[in-house]
This record gives C-alpha cells, structure tokens and sequence, in this order.
C-alpha cells in the first residue's frame, strides 16, 4: 500500500511545501456475505496502515493521519471525559481540519475445492482516498485476504 | 472345570434389561421449564443468570453451541447488545466457518479435528443467524446486520419432489415420510430393484445425501432485514430486490414492504412474541423428532400506539385513544411454528430409526439365545446372549431422538418501522387479542442527523396478564442512556446512588458524581473514590471487566451496573418499577451512607 499511495501521481507531485493534508480514516465497511467484528476490521487496516511510512509521509509529502470522526464522537460522548463533564467538548476535534478522508470497504469472494470440503473465504479490501472539498477520489487500490473454513460436513 | 449353571428366571432377566433400558432413556432431558418461565414472563435477566449457571464448556457436547445461543438470545432480547456480542461471535463461528455445503445448504453436524459440533435444526441456525444480524444492527452496524441476514438465506433441502402429487401426497412431508421413503428406496436398491420406480427419481448411491432438490430459502425476516440494512446502506437495488421476494413469499406484507422502502422512519423495532414450539419425540422407540407448537399460531397484528413527548394529544395521523395515536397494525412477518413443522427446515432422524430397528432384532435374538444357553446349561450361549440383548437395548436407548432444542425463540416476528421525535415518547405494543402482551417502550432517541436508522429488539412478555412495570410508561431511576420521566426525575435526597439508598442506577462516572454534587451530596468526594466503593461492593459496569457476560442488573439482585439500550424490554423492567432496598456489604459503603 505503501509503494501504491507514494506512486500515485498526485501525492507523488506533493512535496514538504504543499498545502497540508490531515487524512481521517473512516469506520470500514463490511459488504461481505460474513459478519467481520470491528476489531477485525480495524486490525486488517491497521495492518495495510503500518506498511505505511508515516514520517516519511509527513516530512516529505506534508501528509498527517488524524484520529477517525468516530472516535472523536465517542470521545466527546464519554461520561468520564466527555463534553459536559471534562476536556473533550464540542471544540474537541476541530481543530484537525480534516481535508481528506479515507474509506475502506471489505468484499468477498467464496470457493469450494472440488470435493467440496475445503472452504476458502477470499477477501479484499478497496481503500480510496477523497478529496473533502471536491469529493474527487485521489487514490484507490485494493488488498486482499484470505480466511479458511476446513471441516468435515455430517449429516 | 464343572460349570455350575444357575437357571436364570427370565422375568428377572427381562426386569433388569429393562431397569437398564429406563436408565439409558432418562438420560434424554426434557425442556429448561425454570428458562421457559423465566423467558415468558420478560425476566431476561434471571434467565441471563439461570444460562450462566449451567453452561457448558465440553466443545463436544451438543449443549455446547445450545447454551451459548440461549445466552445469547435471551441477552440481546434484554436490551444488551454490546453484552452478547461474545457470545454471538462465537455461536456465529460454529454456525458459519464450518460445514456450509457446496450447494449452499447447511450441516446440522459438522466433524472437524475430531470433534462433533452440533449446530442445531437448520430453522435454528437461521433464527440465531438473523438475532446475530439484529444485535449488530442494534449496536448501528447496518453492514454487518446485511451480512448476518444473508448468512440466515441459506438453501434447503426440499425432498418434496419424491412424493406422488394429488391424492396421494401426504398432507405432511414429514421426517418420518422421508425415512419411509428413503427405506423404500434402499430395499428396492437391495433386492436388484428399480429404486426409480419406489421413488420415481433418478439413481442416487445415497438417499438422504443426495436425493433432495435445492431450495431457495422461504425465511421471510431473513428476506426482510437485508433488504432494511441494504436500505440503511443506500444499496437500494438490493434492499428492492429482497423486499420482492419478502413479499412473493407473504402477499400481505406488501404494504409493510412499501413503508420500509419509503424510508420515513428513523427507528426499526424488531418484536418478539411468545415461544418457539417444543421437540419432542415419537414414531418407533422415540427415534423421530417433531416439534409442536407450545404457543398456537393465528394471524393476530401488532397493534402500535405512540404517545408523543409523553403529552396528550401528539402529531397528526391515526386515531387517538387516551392520547396515544394509533400508528397501525402490522402482520406476522415469520411465524416459527410452521417453519418448524416444513420438513426442509428440519433434522432427518433416519440414523435413530435404523439404530432402533438393528436393536429389535437384536434384542429378540440376544434373549432367545439366553434361554436356549440356560436349557443347555451352555454358560457361553448365556452371556452372548445378554450380551447381545444388552447391546440390543443400548442402541434402542441411543436411537431415541435427542429432544434438546432452543427453547427460547419467540413464536413469532414483527417489524415495525417508526419516526420517533424525542426520548419523552412512550411506545405502545401489544398483540391483537393478547392482553398479557401489552408493553410500553420508554426513553428512546432519536438517531442524530444524518445518521442511519436505530434498530431495537423487543421481546414481548408471554403471559396471560401483563407485569405492572411493562404497562407503567415511566422512567422511575436515574440512569446513563436516558433520561427520567418529568415528575419521576430523582432529586434531593433520591439523587444518590441506588447503593447509597437513592434512586440513581448510573454507574459511577464523573457525570454521575457532577449530578450528586449539585443535588448536595459528598462534597469533595471524587468519581474515582465512588468508584472503589462500587468495586467493594463487586459491582461491575464494564463489559471488559466482566469478560464480555454479565448477569442479572444491580437493581434486580444482581452485579452490574449497565443499562440496557432505551426502548427494550429490559429497559420498562429495570427502570419501570421500583425496586427493593440495596443492602450493603462493605464498610466502605457502610461508611457513605453515614
């Protein structure tokens, strides 16, 4: 992911004097015909994320990962720490002055062996980058992965 | 060596073969009757409490997979869907990543590194499959509600076509007819027989394997819950798709169809009523399983009365009755009865009947040969033939149907879509001619702009008359999620913690404690210091911390101090009613209260 987002040509033409970007990740999206737990779903991009040379990234092409819009809002919605109690109110977050957002979608594809015993669950995820104020994508690209379901069938 | 033979009495014989046989089958256990009344009359929490108790750890055990969807069920069914969700994962990892066949229809037992998991009657399968897509929903993940939904479409197997037509198809496709059929299909194949002409189907090595015909699934709530998350997705081809086919299957769902298609509602209440039929077992030696209805099916609606901001009079539209506008009456959406009773979506019991028919001829053999070794004084004919009448018993034990099943489904479904304005609104449902059903939903919001639909799972309570606290329409503690009702807002003296001797069940966050302050109480006292008084007191109100399960709620005797979602069954009980005074345990507390 790493060589694809640094190969797009947009990002690629950015340098440490372009205007800043602070990129949100979005909560993923799930069009799998399984149930994915939030924990997997985030560990599975968390996973394309670390590939990511986020130094790099800043320093070099002006671009910073901020905390997601959904963990701003539980935040502010915490009743130790929220808006009404502690530091985390309605101003909480604005100040990240996100510019792009980032999606990822989940997607699969089921195949059975030939003896139809042997199940392999094919997912991949499509991440796309937006541009918040022209809502024009400047980078997508797709990752797969996969998942095993091995057992005997009795009826 | 003299053999001394005894003359075995065969009345005694035949006594203490059938001591052995009565033994064998008592171990078949018969329905959780303390769960069955627990769940009829909404106490979802001490039926929480009952499934904890007894929950079975042997991966193996049939009651495996049982327990943990009882658990589950009866934790969403009280309001708690963050609370189950462990417990659905791993029901959900049973029912799914194993077993799934290459033509899409499920096992009911799947085999793997040696270990038989049972994964329950294919109706079972599909009504724990869309509770998990409900408790997704509940918690806003309409992604995973769709996946959950399509995962309970699986196909079935409808060996319909090896029936006659006309008058001599049975009323009833029943397991047995299928058994039958399947025996006559075998013993023609046996004899050298055409087995097409038992059958009138083309040759198959193994009838029961083989000899069915995919069928789409007819699960009309699976159909109609994808098609709602599709619609919350913004996936409007398929949301259209799927209420099309909700609506072939039961015509009289088209007018609920089209309202849930316009999208002028910001809530989906999903309800539940009465108890899923009971198995039971009969035909030859109990070796087949049917279920019948423990409450009756018929077409009573769901009749829905909104009461707006807790105010006589409300918005326009339907009529009134005491101030509560009648939104409508909407139709069964799946009754579980009759999907129970279509053989396709059901077991086949063929393995127990041809066990008890080996364990006929052996049982008849095995005594004949003992008396014949005992008039010859044969010692060795004696005890083969125990030997092969006490294996004869053991298998007709063994071949009687497991009746174990998930008793705690409801009888049937309905889907109400709502527009609620504010968390004053009092929610009114009951079943058509079912007083006892009757129950007010309280204290439910309004998702925020711009986000997706709530859904809420509300179980019905199941009993001729209706508890005090499902019909009070009040909101009587202090709580997390939502707020008092005016005139029942706890002040002065009863803002305080439920521990302390008030009427506030909030767990103790700095929130809480900014409201105790401002009603007087422990000046200078932090949350984190109210904190460990709770921890004294082993009280628990976070879901990591009690290692995802929880019990019964600290208002109803129990240890935790989570609330359920507003608008559940499990709200109106907790928040509906007042309680019995808390008695301390620690000094900590003893202390506070002083």
């Amino acid at each position: 992911m790493a060589q694809s987002l640094a190969g797009s040509p947009v990002i690629a033409a950015r340098g440490v004097e372009s205007e800043p970007w602070a990129v949100s990740m979005q909560r993923v999206t799930n069009l799998t015909s399984d149930v994915l737990t939030p924990s997997e779903m985030w560990y599975a991009v968390q996973r394309v994320r670390s590939g990511l040379p986020m130094q790099a990234l800043a320093q070099q092409r002006n671009i910073r990962f901020v905390i997601p819009a959904e963990q701003v809002r539980k935040m502010r919605a915490d009743p130790d720490i929220g808006g009404d109690i502690g530091d985390f109110d309605e101003s909480f977050g604005a100040t990240r002055n996100v510019t792009h957002v980032m999606t990822a979608t989940f997607r699969s594809v089921t195949r059975f062996n030939s003896l139809g015993n042997d199940r392999s669950d094919l997912y991949y995820a499509e991440f796309e980058m937006l541009d918040m104020a022209s809502g024009v994508p400047v980078w997508t690209d797709r990752f797969e992965f996969k998942r095993r379901a091995k057992g005997k069938v009795w009826d | 060596m003299t053999i001394r033979v005894t003359k075995i009495p065969a009345l005694v014989l035949l006594a203490a073969l059938t001591e052995l046989l009565c033994l064998l089958t008592a171990c078949q256990a018969g329905p959780d009757t303390v769960l069955i009344n627990h769940v009829a009359n909404g106490q979802y929490g001490q039926a929480r409490a009952h499934v904890l108790t007894n929950l079975t750890q042997d991966r193996s055990d049939r009651a495996y997979l049982l327990d943990r969807m009882k658990l589950a069920v009866v934790t969403l069914d009280d309001g708690y869907p963050e609370m189950a969700q462990t417990t659905f994962e791993s029901v959900y990892n049973i029912l799914r990543t194993q077993g799934i066949n290459r033509d899409n229809t499920v096992a009911s037992v799947v085999l793997t590194e040696n270990v038989k998991f049972w994964k329950g009657e294919p109706f079972e399968q599909a009504l724990a499959m869309i509770y998990y897509g409900c408790q997704q929903a509940a918690m806003g993940y309409w992604d995973n509600a769709r996946a959950g939904a399509q995962s309970s479409l699986f196909n079935l197997k409808d060996f319909s076509g090896h029936f006659a037509t006309g008058q001599d198809k049975p009323q009833l496709i029943d397991t047995e007819a299928i058994l039958q059929r399947s025996i006559a299909y075998e013993r023609a194949k046996a004899k050298g027989g055409d087995p097409d002409t038992a059958t009138k189907q083309p040759d198959t090595s193994d009838f029961l394997n083989s000899g069915y015909a995919v069928h789409e699934s007819d699960f009309v709530l699976g159909y109609m819950l994808n098609a709602i998350a599709n619609r919350q997705l913004a996936r409007d081809q398929e949301a259209q798709d799927n209420f099309a086919v909700a609506v072939r299957i039961k015509p009289d769902l088209a007018p609920l169809a089209r309202e849930l298609r316009g999208g002028n509602y910001n809530t989906v209440l999903v309800v539940g009523w009465g108890l899923g039929p009971q198995k039971v077992a009969y035909g030859p030696d109990g070796s087949l399983a049917k279920f019948t209805p423990r409450y009756l099916s018929d077409s009573a609606g769901l009749i829905v009365r909104v009461q707006a901001g807790g105010a006589s009079g409300g918005t326009s539209g339907g009529t009134s009755e005491g101030g509560m506008q009648t939104r409508g009456v909407y139709p069964i959406v799946t009754d579980v009865n009759r999907m129970a009773a279509d053989h396709m979506w059901n077991n086949l019991e063929d393995v127990r009947k041809a066990k008890s028919l080996i364990g006929d001829v052996m049982l008849a053999g095995g005594l004949i040969a003992a008396g014949v070794g005992v008039d010859q004084r044969n010692e060795t004919a004696i005890y083969a033939g125990l030997g092969a009448a006490a294996a004869g018993l053991f298998l007709k034990a063994t071949a009687h149907a497991d009746t174990r099943h998930m008793e705690v489904f409801p009888q049937r479904f309905y889907i109400v879509p709502l527009q609620v304005a504010g968390p004053g609104d009092v929610i009114m449902l009951q079943v058509e001619g079912k007083p006892g059903s009757r129950l007010l939903l309280t204290g439910l919001a309004p998702p925020a702009p711009g986000q997706p639909a709530l859904l809420r799972m509300v179980r019905l309570v199941s009993t001729a008359n209706a508890p005090q606290w499902a019909t009070s329409g009040q909101i009587l503690y202090a709580n997390d999620v939502a707020p008092a009702s005016p005139g029942s807002q706890p002040s002065g003296p009863d803002m305080r913690p439920y521990i302390a001797g008030g009427r506030s069940s909030q767990p103790p966050t700095a929130r809480a404690m900014a409201a105790y302050h401002q009603a007087g109480h422990y000046n200078g006292m932090t949350s984190n210091e109210l904190a460990n008084i709770y921890r004294a007191e082993g009280l628990y109100w976070d879901i990591g911390d009690m290692g995802g399960i929880g019990g019964k709620h600290l208002l109803e005797g129990g240890n935790i101090v989570l609330s359920p979602q507003a608008g559940t069954t499990g709200f109106a009980r907790l928040f509906g009613q007042l309680h019995p005074p808390y008695r301390p345990r620690s000094e900590e507390l003893k202390a506070l209260i002083k």
